[in-house]
């Protein structure tokens, strides 16, 4: 596990073993720590624009000690096997999660671009600038990865924050789907129902997802 | 009750004597307990001294930060809303905020940014970086601007003609009428007329 000074400690550190400048998001229980959502993390979620940047991290974590990790008994078997898998590093008790453009069948949109939520700079040999992505986008995100503990994430994020916007959820959810994501609304109607035994949702959000399925 | 409850409680705007009866808690004991919550990032003080102290407390962590948009309102007399929030985790100096900022190509920042220049210690960083984010006219421009109309730091001559020979720059879409002749020589379009500077 690792905490948020820890973790902009470890970000600091790779930044000063990056060989080129590199910017990425963060997502999942990363994003969560900026939020401030939760206090430690077990995996550390980044999505790269492209295989080069994704590669020149991996460079750096691995001159760290981080060693390649299977995905077997972290991702379901289907997820395993799918095209935009990540690449997992770990050391000890910590674990990167890296992709690349796609988290599975579900892309880091222009929407989710202009939506960030915090900026973070860490800058020593080089800059590793890692934006941090919406609340309501670690919502959709974590409803597609679907491991161990995101729904009690999910969970956590909805009764800490009572400001959460469905509308942006929802119009993403469909966006993705028109992209090519045929499982996004099912994934995200599946959190959904199990949500609502804790928290309300009006239903016109789910009418939203289930017009598109129609 | 552990520390997360006590936020729970607590959440919003408190005094050292809210917080005691809140918690039943005596003056002493919730001292102790502020202090607590402030160690665990729960809680922020406002006010000291003369002043009675306000505390804000939060169910979610605050983190003290440091960014592009506290060094602008640090410096500028019109304070910014930030349009998010950024935090840099290095030494962040003046030089890298008026970089950043002026990437964002937002007027009403790119006015604030003029206050910057005043404060400029390192010419050669600040045109390195803007050279880097592909900016160095745009910064040379606004320091010219900066130059017209407040007390500004003068830009050594080596490292001003470097900007103006500089071919990285953003365009603006569109330009006042004001600075035409600044935008001439910089080859750019001045986002804001003189009139916006007031």
């Amino acid at each position: 596990m690792i905490t948020l000074d820890d973790q902009n400690a470890l970000f600091k550190l790779i930044s000063s073993y990056l060989r080129k400048d590199i910017i990425c998001w963060a997502f999942g229980g990363t994003a969560m720590l900026f939020y401030g959502y939760k206090d430690s993390t077990k995996d550390i979620d980044l999505i790269f624009e492209s295989v080069e940047d994704r590669d020149s991290f991996i460079t750096a974590i691995t001159e760290m000690g981080y060693a390649k990790k299977s995905l077997v008994n972290v991702y379901k078997e289907d997820k395993s096997k799918d095209k935009n898998a990540p690449l997992l590093y770990s050391r000890g008790d910590e674990r990167f999660d890296l992709f690349v453009k796609n988290i599975f069948r579900a892309e880091l949109s222009s929407g989710m671009k202009k939506r960030f939520f915090a900026r973070h700079d860490f800058a020593e040999k080089k800059s590793l600038i890692l934006y941090i992505v919406s609340k309501e986008d670690i919502i959709l995100l974590k409803s597609v990865t679907e491991r161990e503990k995101d729904f009690e994430d999910i969970l956590k994020i909805c009764t800490t924050d009572k400001n959460i916007s469905w509308d942006i959820i929802t119009d993403e959810a469909v966006s993705q789907y028109k992209s090519g994501d045929e499982f996004v609304l099912i994934d995200l109607e599946q959190v959904m129902l199990k949500l609502k035994k804790y928290v309300f949702i009006k239903q016109e959000y789910f009418g939203k997802l289930y017009k598109k399925q129609k | 009750m552990n520390i997360e409850e006590y936020a729970k409680l607590l959440e919003g705007r408190q005094t050292v004597d809210t917080i005691s009866s809140l918690t039943k808690l005596k003056k002493t004991s919730s001292l102790n307990l502020i202090s607590r919550l402030k160690k665990s990032h729960y809680l922020v003080k406002t006010g000291g001294g003369k002043q009675k102290r306000i505390y804000i407390i939060s169910q979610r962590k605050i983190f003290p930060e440091i960014g592009m948009f506290d060094m602008l309102n640090k410096y500028t007399k019109e304070k910014i809303v930030p349009p998010f929030k950024h935090i840099a985790h290095s030494n962040y100096k003046v030089e890298d905020a008026i970089a950043d900022l002026i990437s964002l190509k937002n007027t009403r920042i790119n006015i604030g940014v003029l206050s910057l220049f005043n404060h400029v210690k390192d010419w050669n960083y600040l045109y390195n970086l803007s050279k880097q984010k592909n900016i160095a006219r745009n910064v040379g421009l606004f320091y010219d601007i900066a130059r017209t109309r407040m007390k500004t730091r003068k830009m050594p001559e080596n490292i001003y003609k470097r900007f103006l020979n500089s071919k990285s720059f953003i365009p603006y879409a569109h330009g006042g009428n004001d600075f035409r002749e600044l935008g001439k020589k910089w080859k750019l379009k001045v986002p804001f007329n003189r009139v916006d500077l007031q």
